[in-house]
């Protein structure tokens, strides 16, 4: 029987796409002329990790390709070549390839051979053309690994790697590794060959065996491993690194490691330490934030689940609460006496569905770093094309969203730091002139607001010109010659559907393709997106989203005998309607007096064709917030308030307007969940028109 | 289907290792050894054309080499190759399967 190594191939794809992710975060990170040799090294592992894992599943060119960038790497590494903005900006381009070459091999693809060759040639003649500058082992105050003294070794029966360069200022930690295959370690995948090989990257390895339990030959299953290793790691890693070179065999064996750091500055080495390290203001706490950064995923503590699973699971939930709240239901219209510990049961079952629901909501959630990590190597890319100095900062990465969420909100936001680059941000002899320093300012900022979240994209550029904007509106007929907009309105026009007020189409924005674009998909999301613009120093996009779209909490209402479902999160008031609430605008529908200000009216009766319980001037308005504008829903009664589980309506009916889904109530009744956007979007067309 | 693994040669206390030894090929491996297990003269594995070796496979060559150590039979290595020599160094079995330290044994 072969072994079957495709069952392995998601797995080493999704790892190897977010092992990339993390070099090419660390590239970015790299400061040209004094790179900070841990993150070459974190570097030269992820492409060495890859390089082993191509060649284990056969994926010979993606393993070449590797090779020549690893040993570029290693130049880097070992200080005999320097890093200069030309090789950075080829190992950027390089980890492009990888990612292509991957995609590629996953989706059974033909590869882009011409570019991967054109992109290791590049590779392999920066390295055959590369002055070469001293090696490390001259330079006396690097932290390498030191060789163990001879007393380390006596009575060790070990296999080391070659001689590591010497002259380590402290003793670099020793890792203690014990490596305990359970039988079927073989038969999994695993070669322990191939991790030493790894561990060996790492630092100087010494590896001793215990083969005691290995039984005669015969008695031998030659799938079944019998033998266990000890093995003793010294060098500048961490521990991450070190049980990442596990993460493959988790199941198959026990591995225990075992840190021992001894260091040992004396006086003379302080200094000389001090002088080689870069100049930098960091906290250490700092420093260990970045060093996660860089080792990326595979920390201690999780474990990788498929997606489908927690999909299964959140399925369940869904189900569950619609069981609650059915028996919530049971026990409010029976007409028995129900006993008080039975109601108690009930209420005790109703907090921990609930805590249930909150704790599978929480393995759903990723941290918004998943999006924002792309946009480093995209503002440096485009900020480079377009000849712009931008500084990009991003804050709030750890606020944490459903992953479906998630996923949707990348390209929306792409287009928005697009667009920033291109139309916000000015060049800089623009910014010079009008007084602003050389360096635009883009700022990405992520935060909660009660069960939202909201993305803010920022810059410190020229702003929108609501002048240029309305010309160019009038001109397309979008908005009439005598007709007269709010700021606010104007700059809503962007978002229209081509609309641009770019003088050139350039192939990074201007074509009018994309603000529409972030609009639609974040109302999808039924989420917001709001503009704010101050003329010459900057223009602020706030995208407001749900963090979760599987489970709401919503308020019942009734119109006529049927029941909708309006998301909690949305309502602002509720009040009671009396005679002379409601003024009438000739042929554009009604409003009513609201805090100051005329909120439009939706009889939501109208809307859905159904008759209505009471006489037209009684009922409740619901004032509702959807999309930045209020509006107020005529309702018959408000019924209770529960979480809902929202279920598609796309998938059998297609896109109803005014209805974002429906969900089982718990007397088995189906309930409309209402869209408010879309719904305030109708009430305010018509109110405009 | 065609066995090309670990293929006794022609000489019979020969065996001469593929280029390939891993876990697809270790049934076979193992039954060519098991059949030179008793052999009273000494045997020599030719690991010359031997490109790609795992620990499964050099499992079983450190069992076959202790188990006929310890009946006094000999093993002897034959081939210039480094492949093997350098995974058993890697796994601290070199000791195990006879390999000298500067791999003087080998022929």
């Amino acid at each position: 029987m072969t072994l079957d190594l495709t069952q392995f191939h998601g797995v080493f794809f999704e790892e190897s796409f977010e092992a990339l992710d993390s070099m090419e975060a660390a590239l970015l990170k790299l400061d040209v002329g004094a790179p900070d040799r841990e993150r070459i090294n974190t570097i030269f592992r992820v492409a060495h990790s890859i390089k082993g894992g191509s060649a284990t599943f056969g994926f010979s060119e993606i393993a070449s390709f590797t090779h020549s960038l690893e040993t570029l790497l290693d130049e880097l590494r070992s200080e005999r070549m320097q890093v200069t903005k030309a090789i950075s900006n080829q190992l950027l381009q390089s980890v492009d390839v990888m990612r292509e070459m991957l995609r590629a091999v996953q989706a059974q693809q033909p590869l882009n051979a011409q570019r991967i060759a054109d992109v290791q040639f590049e590779i392999e003649l920066i390295i055959a053309q590369a002055p070469k500058a001293p090696a490390a082992a001259a330079r006396p105050a690097a932290a390498a690994p030191a060789p163990p003294s001879p007393s380390q070794n006596t009575g060790v029966q070990s296999a080391a790697t070659p001689a590591a360069p010497p002259a380590a200022r402290d003793t670099p930690p020793r890792w203690h590794i014990s490596l305990r295959p359970f039988p079927q370690f073989y038969d999994r995948g695993n070669d322990p060959l191939l991790m030493f090989e790894e561990l060996a990257a790492l630092g100087r390895l010494e590896v001793r065996v215990n083969a005691s339990t290995l039984p005669s030959l015969e008695r031998i299953d030659e799938k079944s491993c019998y033998l266990s290793w000890d093995l003793m790691l010294t060098g500048t890693t961490d521990e991450s690194a070190v049980r990442r070179v596990f993460d493959w065999a988790e199941g198959d064996c026990e591995v225990e490691i075992r840190g021992e750091h001894t260091a040992t500055p004396s006086a003379a080495s302080a200094p000389a330490a001090r002088e080689d390290e870069p100049v930098a203001s960091t906290s250490s706490a700092l420093t260990e934030v970045e060093a996660r950064e860089v080792s990326g995923i595979g920390e201690t503590g999780s474990i990788r689940v498929g997606v489908e699973k927690i999909d299964e699971l959140m399925n369940s939930v869904g189900e569950l609460v619609i069981t609650q709240s059915m028996l919530d239901e049971l026990a409010r219209a029976s007409t028995e006496a129900i006993p008080e510990s039975f109601r108690e049961g009930l209420e005790q079952l109703a907090r921990n569905v609930r805590e249930v629901h909150e704790s599978v909501m929480r393995v759903r959630m990723l941290p918004i770093s998943f999006v924002f990590s792309r946009f480093p190597r995209m503002v440096r890319d485009l900020a480079q094309k377009l000849g712009k100095d931008v500084e990009l900062t991003l804050s709030g990465e750890s606020t944490e969203l459903d992953k479906t969420v998630l996923e949707k909100i990348g390209d929306p936001l792409v287009h928005l730091v697009r667009n920033s680059l291109d139309h916000g941000i000015e060049k800089p002899q623009v910014r010079i002139a009008a007084g602003k320093k050389p360096t635009g300012a883009l700022r990405l900022h992520a935060s909660h607001r009660g069960s939202n979240i909201a993305v803010e994209v920022s810059d410190d550029g020229a702003g929108l010109n609501a002048e240029r904007i309305l010309a160019k509106a009038r001109s397309r007929n979008i908005v009439g010659p005598q007709e007269t907009l709010s700021e606010e309105q104007i700059y809503s026009l962007i978002f229209s559907p081509g609309f641009s007020t770019a003088e050139q189409t350039t192939d990074v924005s201007g074509r009018g393709v994309g603000l529409d674009v972030v609009r639609r998909n974040v109302k999808e999301l039924g989420g917001s997106v709001e503009l704010r613009s101050d003329p010459g120093r900057g223009a602020r996009f706030l995208i407001t989203l749900p963090l979760t779209l599987a489970i709401v909490d919503g308020q019942s209402i009734a119109v006529g005998r049927e029941n909708y479902i309006v998301p909690l999160s949305s309502i602002i008031e509720s009040l009671q309607l009396s005679q002379g609430t409601l003024s009438s605008i000739a042929g554009r529908g009604e409003v009513f007096a609201f805090r100051g200000d005329y909120v439009p009216v939706i009889r939501l009766h109208e809307m859905f064709g159904v008759t209505r319980k009471h006489e037209s001037d009684r009922g409740i308005i619901v004032v509702i917030e959807g999309d930045g504008r209020r509006a107020g829903l005529l309702v018959d009664e408000l019924l209770g308030q529960q979480q809902v589980v929202i279920k598609s309506l796309d998938v059998n009916f297609g896109r109803v307007d005014g209805v974002s889904g429906a969900t089982i109530l718990g007397d088995g009744s189906v309930a409309l969940i209402l869209d408010l956007p879309g719904i305030i979007r109708r009430a305010n067309t018509r109110l405009n028109s | 289907m065609p066995r090309k693994s670990a293929p006794r040669s022609k000489a019979r206390n020969e065996i001469r290792l593929a280029a390939e030894c891993t876990l697809a090929q270790a049934a076979d491996l193992k039954s060519v050894l098991v059949r030179m297990a008793s052999s009273p003269a000494c045997i020599t594995i030719d690991v010359q054309a031997t490109q790609r070796i795992d620990a499964a496979s050099l499992q079983l060559l450190c069992a076959f080499v202790r188990d006929r150590k310890s009946q006094g039979r000999g093993v002897a290595w034959r081939g210039s190759t480094p492949v093997v020599e350098e995974a058993a160094r890697r796994l601290d079995l070199h000791g195990l399967m006879g390999f000298a330290p500067d791999g003087a044994n080998r022929q």
